[in-house]
């Protein structure tokens, strides 16, 4: 190494360490397109400035880059069947994606949903056509939601039974086999109080006389909140 | 509907949208490249890996993209053309070495052969180090201003070439450039420091 090495390796190091901002970081996205070399101009400088100036940046770019070539070098490895399973029932699992709003509004003669933050209100055409056996409802009185956790399909029925009560019916259903399943756990609170709390026989738990409130059905299985259903029932 | 034909933007964007189908194509599409750069990664940095640890690492990546209302998801763009292959590998990385940095404090992941510094030293503590402390000379801060004055590239160059002390080839293929252009890229860095550095009289002593 001559001497103009070292001055340069020393210049460097002296401009090697400045703490950068861990938010200004590289996006995993603009990292991935530089080491695939679809960067030019602005872009590419802006990755090249900010890999001089953030240590952790420079040595991530480093290490993905060894483990990109090699990735490529072989014929992609195939995932077990049951890890690829585990992901894909990922989805409904997060607690963000299990927690849903509906607020129902009692009218004199119907209850009608005013919003939902979810797309769980099914028409109840489609649910009598499905053979439920409550086919003799009458339509206005009745609202039919569905859910579905994590490997679970809620199934509630709310009914208005007179002006100022509703009867809440909620089936469990395995998604997979499309049977009914007990030992679902279903909560019912008002106001973050429980009032109820049964475990689900032959499918189904039913709760009778609920009033409006801002109640929330909440299903555990073995420990595990599986999701929320928050219900919100108002007289018009 | 979502379908095999269907675009890797598209698909996602079904994703987003909540749809179940689409979230199991998407995982179908990219639960063997996940798996493979978890294992790659594996026997590179963690030879002596549970396969539990795989499957768990697995599945995090992929609630990583999911969670909180698929934020992840939103954050793929497509622009400039990167893949999503590729940006999923750069996620996949990152957290199965923030996985290893904190199962393992003595695992280097500079390089499996290589003792120096470990990447979980310099991600959990970059602060100077005392070596790194240079002599804050008159002429040293001169020459200094000279290297600030080289283009975001070269200095990138310098980096890799005098710090991390890269070999040329790989380099060559981070910057996407050829060899040869390496060795020339850097007389090119040097004489053009030697010209200023001389008009400027910083190199007498050195």
């Amino acid at each position: 190494m001559d001497n103009y090495d070292n001055i340069l390796k020393k210049l460097i190091k002296t401009d090697y360490q400045r703490p950068a901002n861990m938010s200004d970081c590289l996006s995993e996205e603009m990292l991935a397109a530089y080491l695939d070399n679809l960067l030019s101009g602005v872009d590419k400088e802006k990755v090249e400035g900010h890999l001089t100036s953030c240590k952790v940046c420079l040595k991530k770019s480093i290490v993905q880059h060894r483990i990109m070539k090699e990735v490529a070098k072989e014929e992609t490895l195939k995932a077990p069947l049951e890890v690829t399973l585990r992901a894909k029932k990922l989805k409904g699992q997060s607690k963000i994606e299990n927690l849903v709003e509906v607020v129902l509004a009692f009218a004199k003669d119907n209850i009608r949903v005013l919003r939902d933050s979810g797309t769980l209100i099914r028409p109840l055409e489609l649910v009598l056509e499905g053979g439920r056996q409550s086919s003799t409802k009458e339509q206005n009185n009745v609202v039919y939601l569905q859910k579905q956790f994590d490997g679970v399909k809620a199934e509630v029925l709310i009914e208005k039974i007179d002006n100022l009560n509703c009867d809440i019916e909620v089936k469990t259903i395995d998604v997979l086999s499309g049977k009914l399943i007990d030992n679902i756990r279903i909560n019912l609170a008002l106001d973050d109080r429980e009032l109820a709390s049964f475990l689900s026989v032959n499918g189904k738990v039913s709760y009778k006389n609920v009033s409006p409130g801002s109640y929330a059905l909440i299903f555990v299985h073995q420990g595990n909140v599986l999701g929320k259903i928050l219900l919100r029932l108002e007289v018009e | 509907m979502v379908s095999e034909g269907t675009s890797e933007k598209d698909l996602l964007q079904a994703c987003i949208n909540g749809d179940k189908h689409a979230w199991d194509l998407f995982v179908e599409q990219y639960t063997n490249l996940v798996y493979h750069t978890i294992q790659k990664i594996f026997k590179i940095y963690r030879p002596d890996f549970f396969y539990q640890d795989l499957e768990d690492l697995h599945n995090n990546v992929f609630l990583s993209l999911m969670e909180n209302d698929c934020r992840k998801l939103k954050q793929y763009k497509g622009t400039n053309g990167c893949s999503v292959s590729s940006w999923i590998m750069v996620i996949t990385t990152n957290i199965t070495l923030n996985f290893i940095m904190r199962k393992k404090s003595h695992i280097s992941l500079d390089d499996a052969e290589d003792d120096s510094k470990s990447l979980r030293e310099t991600i959990a503590d970059p602060q100077p180090s005392v070596i790194d402390q240079v002599e804050d000379s008159e002429r040293m801060v001169l020459l200094k201003e000279l290297i600030e004055g080289l283009s975001a590239n070269d200095k990138l160059f310098l980096q890799y070439y005098y710090i991390e002390e890269l070999p040329p080839e790989e380099i060559a293929e981070i910057m996407s450039i050829t060899v040869s252009a390496i060795y020339s890229k850097k007389s090119r860095i040097i004489e053009k420091l030697k010209k200023i550095a001389k008009r400027k009289n910083l190199l007498q002593g050195i």
